[in-house]
């Protein structure tokens, strides 16, 4: 990886490359935004950069070389001057001050855990996703404030990574303000989140607040032609789903995206029908809760979400080209011929209203019930 | 890589090498211990990040090459083998499995590659430092033939100690060292070299403890201090020969220090920290003095401590001229002792309240001659006490505080 394989994100390399060049390394930064939009790539990318023995600048930007031998660590994670902090699952029994933050794993855990860095290290943009890990914990933060206090293994600026930094516990953000105030010289702490607002005041009060922004559609359906070798059309699918988050397009890409469009668009098309509907819209909305699986509603409220844009764009452009399901092309000409006259952008705001309420744990009958009934409304008189 | 070694050759190397490898840890290869064969020689290195233990021992090697080797399940099979007999290892240079032959049988386990091991410290690439003692005169063989093209290296000391004199050091002071994460700088063993004597203190602020020596090697660095962590000093603690001490200087920063002792290397890192000024708190001009015999101090200290407050632990020593009486009371459970021990005091009746488990751990490290005399100096019941073997030498001095009584 390299600064050039960073998708998007303009403002903060260029932020982070001024920094670079000018040698005004904060001490610690704050990487804020939504999920899966190459925060946690960038700040890697970043701590590369700076040990780099002998970096590159090209076209304005500096960048590792890659080559030295500060560069051949990182391509395995294992460079002396980059530490990760993240959740561990729980040990067996609290932890006391002598504990190491591992001790109390398992072999497998601990095996679970070099799978995870060791896919990270193959792609940036890998999430480190840990079984029952919910918490960074305070053996951790011991760990590393004694690690800082040593010193240097190798020349170069220590970074020091906290993924996911909402996680810390409360006794964990507590012992890190010191650490973070005043870190020992060439130190520099990066804190990454998706939920700004979980994080003590005290503790971003400390840091360099570095806001990233989701990423466009555009960037989107690059990044998945060229790291997944999705095809075009699914691309745009895709990256329109996932709302500026990589991570969530990676998400869609496992699902059957297809069927999922299909349950919901057959959904509406059994609300709409002139009779007999309720039964039949009743168990079809079972079929779809029957999956318990909090994910996939949205996934469908989604798709019916996109699927009424691509009808209202057609029938009040009269452009098909504008259109995400390109491969629907006729349906959508019909449904935006038969339903054009209705009030869509009402359909749309309802829909976003029950993915809220899906996200707030509304009963989710209730939610579905509610919403196709009114779409009939709405729709239909 | 292909070569024999005996059971009780590698058994050896393995146990001094044990000490650095992480039992569990994130980064793969640091589980592994790496092996190097080279000119009958095997070198056998494993690292946390933090020390870093290098050992050779020799082999019968018929095929040169490098190879990490799971260090759990390598040491576990070879303590299971014990000690008579010898083993065979070979490593495939392609696959990297490993095979060891044993009169018992044939075991198989899967290395790593080498090349996906750390760079190591810059300090494993220099030569040991060339120096030996022969028991009156320090020889330091000058290396400049050897290395002059890093003339321009910056020129870090090399220190010879005895054995004895580390091991002095290092278990007179360590037991001590603070594990206070908010001071880093007391969480280690301040080791002060000045021209002919060396210092080792380490404190935990309620207690200081400061060893020193005069090496028989004179020519010391000046003025230099560096901080062990606990765990060098541990290390040193366990020394099992005469060790050479030397430094990798880093921007005029002490980065690493290493230890030679014989054919094994230690490097470690050193904690990077401002000592704070421990002289100022060594008390002076003291008018009062305790002298009492150290095994019965010890003795007493451990009945009278049942009786002791559990969370206070206090105990308290009433001074009079005639009469030193040891007492101990808890109020929650309505119990108390009081011993009267043998000793003088040179002042008017005071009373000195002491943590009794600081207390004893000091007392049991101060040497004493045969009389077993120990003294106690202060000038205030309330201010820091100074405690060492009652005789005139200065090579372990001990401060504590005392508790405040009620």
């Amino acid at each position: 990886m390299a600064w050039n394989d960073i998708i998007g994100q303009h403002r903060v390399k260029n932020v982070l490359q001024k920094a670079i060049k000018e040698n005004r390394i904060a001490n610690s930064y704050c990487f804020s935004g939504i999920e899966g939009i190459g925060k946690e790539a960038v700040a890697i990318e970043f701590a590369k950069t700076v040990n780099c023995l002998s970096p590159v600048n090209q076209e304005g930007e500096r960048s590792a070389c890659g080559v030295c031998d500060s560069c051949k660590q990182f391509r395995f994670l294992q460079h002396p001057n980059l530490t990760f902090i993240y959740s561990l699952p729980a040990g067996k029994s609290s932890d006391s001050k002598s504990d190491s933050s591992f001790s109390k794993l398992s072999e497998e855990q601990i095996e679970e855990i070099q799978a995870q860095f060791k896919l990270k290290a193959k792609d940036y943009y890998h999430k480190i996703a840990i079984a029952n890990a919910s918490q960074i914990k305070i053996a951790s933060i011991r760990e590393l404030k004694k690690s800082l206090s040593l010193s240097q293994m190798q020349a170069g600026r220590r970074v020091i990574i906290v993924l996911r930094a909402d996680e810390l516990s409360k006794e964990s953000a507590n012992s890190f303000l010191k650490t973070l105030e005043e870190p020992n010289k060439d130190v520099t702490i990066i804190l990454i989140t998706a939920r700004q607002d979980q994080i003590l005041p005290t503790i971003l009060s400390r840091c360099q607040q570095i806001i990233f922004q989701p990423l466009s559609q555009d960037e989107l359906e690059q990044l998945l032609i060229n790291k997944q070798s999705v095809g075009k059309t699914d691309a745009k699918l895709f990256a329109c789903f996932a709302q500026g988050s990589y991570q969530a397009a990676l998400e869609f890409l496992n699902e059957d995206i297809k069927k999922l469009r299909k349950d919901a668009v057959d959904l509406l098309r059994t609300a709409l029908r002139k009779r007999v509907y309720r039964y039949e819209l009743a168990s079809r909305i079972d079929d779809i809760l029957a999956s318990k699986d909090k994910k996939k509603y949205i996934a469908v409220l989604l798709h019916l979400l996109v699927w009424l844009r691509d009808a209202s764009t057609v029938s009040l452009t009269g452009n098909i080209n504008f259109i995400v399901n390109i491969d629907q092309k006729e349906d959508i000409q019909s449904f935006a011929k038969n339903f054009g006259s209705k009030n869509l952008i009402q359909a749309i705001e309802l829909i976003e209203k029950s993915i809220s309420q899906v996200n707030k744990n509304v009963q989710n009958q209730l939610i579905f019930l509610n919403l196709f009934l009114k779409l009939r409304k709405i729709l239909l008189f | 890589m292909n070569f024999t070694i005996t059971l009780s050759d590698i058994q050896q190397a393995l146990l001094k090498t044990m000490p650095a490898l992480p039992r569990k840890s994130t980064i793969p290869v640091l589980e592994h211990l790496c092996f190097t064969a080279k000119d009958n020689l095997l070198s056998i290195i494993a690292s946390d990040q933090d020390i870093t233990i290098m050992t050779k021992v020799d082999v019968t090697c018929e095929e040169e090459g490098e190879v990490l080797v799971p260090g759990k399940r390598f040491s576990d099979i070879v303590r299971a083998l014990g000690n008579s007999g010898s083993l065979e290892f070979k490593s495939d240079e392609e696959s990297f499995n490993i095979g060891i032959k044993t009169s018992f049988g044939k075991y198989k386990m899967k290395g790593i590659d080498p090349n996906e091991y750390l760079t190591l410290p810059e300090l494993f690439k220099s030569e040991r430092p060339n120096i030996s003692f022969d028991g009156a005169e320090l020889k330091v063989e000058s290396p400049e033939e050897s290395d002059a093209a890093e003339g321009d290296k910056e020129k870090a000391p090399v220190i010879y100690l005895r054995k004895e004199e580390a091991c002095f050091l290092a278990e007179k002071t360590s037991y001590a060292v603070s594990m206070d994460e908010y001071r880093p700088a007391m969480n280690g063993v301040l080791f002060q070299f000045r021209g002919n004597y060396i210092n080792a203190v380490a404190t935990d602020s309620y207690r200081l403890v400061k060893a020193s020596i005069m090496p028989e090697q004179q020519n010391l660095p000046e003025e230099m201090d560096v901080i062990f962590s606990a765990r060098t000093a541990d290390l040193l603690k366990k020394s099992e020969n005469d060790i050479v001490i030397s430094f990798v200087v880093n921007r005029e920063k002490i980065t690493h220090a290493r230890f030679d002792v014989d054919n094994t290397v230690v490097v470690s890192r050193v904690i990077d920290e401002k000592f704070p000024a421990y002289e100022a708190v060594i008390p002076l001009n003291n008018t009062l003095f305790i002298r009492l015999s150290k095994t019965e101090l010890i003795s007493t200290i451990k009945r009278i401590s049942i009786f002791a407050n559990q969370h206070s632990h206090q105990i308290i020593l009433k001074l009079s001229e005639n009469e030193i009486i040891v007492a101990a009371e808890d109020d929650d459970t309505a119990s108390s002792g009081s011993e009267a021990i043998n000793g003088t005091f040179n002042g008017e009746y005071r009373e000195i309240g002491f943590n009794y488990k600081l207390l004893e751990e000091l007392i049991q490290y101060i040497d004493v001659d045969d009389e077993d005399r120990i003294r106690f100096e202060f000038s205030e019941s309330s201010k820091a006490v100074l405690i060492r073997a009652d005789d005139d030498s200065d090579n372990l001095l001990m401060i504590l505080m005392p508790s405040r009584t009620k």
